[in-house]
């Protein structure tokens, strides 16, 4: 009977169910054959509302709804630009830098490349880069910015993996503390990179009364970022406020200063990020579930043992781990990875002597080469679609850009105090 | 006329998403100024925007059906001919109808319970009354994947 379900619920995968459904699937063929009663399902579900760090998530995605909705993107990119526009590869360190900031705002939900891609392709191929080294760079740079506050995904990783106890205590802010230096070496990895590839483009000549320009232009949107970071990393601000604090901000400045959202817009932009965030928290409500599940059974345990027989060497395990993420990364969406991975892989992990904190950031690093991983990683996609270019040519125009990342995630697995720093304050 | 019920319906859940959304951003800022600014968190601000997170999420999650849709592997639908794809997408907003059902079933048992148990949620409003959501919320889903599975899907 319960193997009679479990032919269903693969069937049903095939055939595109939503993964939620999946999901609850799974938990509730789990418990029928462990005699456990459903209504377990309905209390799990509850529990969305017993996780006080879960308002951070539609206080933020909205926040960043509206910034999409707004030029925010155009701002960001003419101040980058004035700041960093004189440096060898400028144009390029510009990319980079600004996708990553805008990718942390908005989630790596595709928004950057429609919203920043349009804008950056024609400046780069315009100021003498090549078209592929360009499409490579909005495509691959598109999921820059995940390590960064207040990036979703991350704070999903850390409500999800709270919820498993391993013994392990750590915070939201500690991960993303963990987060700076490995997203800072990607984009200096990249930067450096991309000059050595261009040292023949004319660089602009620094420019103080653009850069002036470029502050006074986006004035309203430059403390944002300062509130956001400074308020978390100081500590003065939780997480959940400093949430609250962005989404009004974001709101009042875009509706009400610089007026480019008409108030007449913000039902239908409530509504679009709502709709986006019930989705995500559905499907980690339903892992919840699962994980009871999962944990009543008993099967990270037999798991690490699993795993322990065949690998005894923590360095096999992390090659495998990355392996396995970089594959999972350009098959599922991240928030389904995180969810549903997590609980698995945290005890695990945490089995081979990796801090969960790390694990996080190993975990974010895969997931963001994943987004463009051929041949189906989903960047890749959006970017064919929005450039209008044979996704053949993407694979190959990222390829050099996923090279680069990949050393630096090397360095990022196997050196684990450029995550673990923060321990030492 | 269902038509028109189904597009109230549209309405009305728009509108609730909004309600909910504007309470819960402006009941955390309120928190956050009474906390850093007066000392004294309230505490049943807290627990309203706790229960206004799971209330978004549950009529987010109905609004994305059939609007733009849950997070899904999609990978067989690209590959086999478009004539099928009417198949696939019936078998799967058939099988999520199953599980919703029965989430929607057994959960009525956990809201049972929290009546009888007379826990209270937020001030004088009753714990089962807040989570009476979720069966309500999953019943919906139920029905709006059934719909989806007979319609034809907009390329």
């Amino acid at each position: 009977m319960i193997f009679l379900g479990f032919a269903v619920l693969i069937i049903a995968v095939l055939c595109g169910a939503p993964l939620y459904v999946v999901i609850l699937g799974t938990a509730i063929l789990g418990f029928l054959a462990s005699e456990i009663s459903l209504a377990v399902i309905g209390i799990e579900l509850f529990r969305i509302a017993d996780t006080p760090l879960l308002v951070a998530l539609p206080l933020f995605t909205f926040a960043g709804y509206i910034l999409a909705e707004a030029n925010t993107s155009k701002r960001l990119m003419d101040l980058m630009r004035a700041l960093f526009g004189w440096m060898p590869a400028g144009l390029a360190i510009v990319g980079f830098a600004t996708c990553a900031i805008f990718t942390a705002l908005t989630g790596a939900s595709g928004v950057t490349i429609v919203a920043l891609g349009a804008l950056l392709l024609p400046m780069l191929v315009q100021s003498g880069y090549s078209e592929r080294f360009s499409l490579g760079l909005v495509t691959s740079s598109g999921s820059l910015g995940l390590l960064v506050l207040p990036s979703v995904p991350l704070i999903l990783y850390g409500i999800v993996a709270q919820q498993i106890n391993v013994g392990e205590s750590f915070t939201v802010r500690d991960l993303f503390l963990a987060g700076l230096v490995p997203a800072l070496l990607m984009i200096v990895a990249l930067s450096i990179w991309a000059s050595v590839k261009h040292r023949s483009i004319p660089v602009n000549k620094f420019n103080a009364s653009q850069v002036w320009k470029a502050i006074v232009a986006a004035r309203w949107e430059i403390p944002l970022p300062i509130v956001i970071l400074g308020g978390i990393y100081s500590g003065f601000f939780a997480i959940s406020e400093a949430a609250a604090i962005t989404a009004l901000y974001a709101l009042a400045v875009e509706v009400l200063l610089y007026k480019e959202v008409k108030i007449r817009r913000l039902p239908s932009v409530i509504r679009e990020s709502m709709i986006m965030v019930g989705s995500i928290i559905l499907i980690l409500g339903s892992a919840l579930a699962l994980t009871n599940y999962f944990v009543d059974a008993q099967i990270p345990q037999k798991l690490f043992e699993f795993i322990n027989v065949q690998i005894s060497n923590p360095i096999v395990f992390l090659i495998l781990l990355n392996l396995v993420l970089l594959a999972l990364g350009a098959v599922l969406d991240i928030f389904s990875a995180i969810v549903i991975m997590v609980p698995l892989l945290l005890p695990v992990a945490v089995g081979y002597g990796i801090h969960p904190v790390h694990l996080g950031i190993i975990f974010m690093a895969n997931m963001q080469i994943g987004y463009f991983t051929p041949p189906i990683g989903m960047n890749l996609f959006i970017a064919s679609y929005r450039f209008d270019k044979p996704i053949v040519d993407l694979y190959r125009a990222t390829l050099p850009f996923m090279a680069v990342l990949l050393i630096v995630l090397v360095l990022i697995t196997y050196i684990p105090q450029l995550s673990l720093w923060y321990q030492h304050f | 006329m269902l038509t028109r019920i189904l597009k109230y319906l549209r309405w009305f859940e728009s509108g609730l998403l909004v309600t909910l959304f504007l309470v819960m951003l402006l009941v955390a800022c309120a928190q956050v100024v009474a906390r850093n600014f007066f000392g004294t968190g309230f505490l049943w601000g807290e627990e309203l925007v706790r229960m206004a997170v799971l209330w978004t999420t549950m009529i987010g999650a109905l609004a994305a059906i059939g609007h733009t849709g849950h997070i899904r592997i999609d990978v067989v639908e690209r590959l086999v001919p478009d004539r099928l794809t009417p198949i696939l997408n019936a078998i799967a907003n058939l099988f999520a109808t199953v599980v919703c059902l029965v989430v929607a079933y057994f959960s009525c048992d956990f809201v049972v319970w929290e009546f009888e148990a007379r826990s209270s949620g937020i001030g004088i409003i009753p714990t089962w009354i807040l989570a009476s959501v979720i069966p309500c919320v999953a019943f919906a889903m139920g029905i709006r994947h059934a719909i989806q599975a007979f319609k034809p899907k907009k390329k």
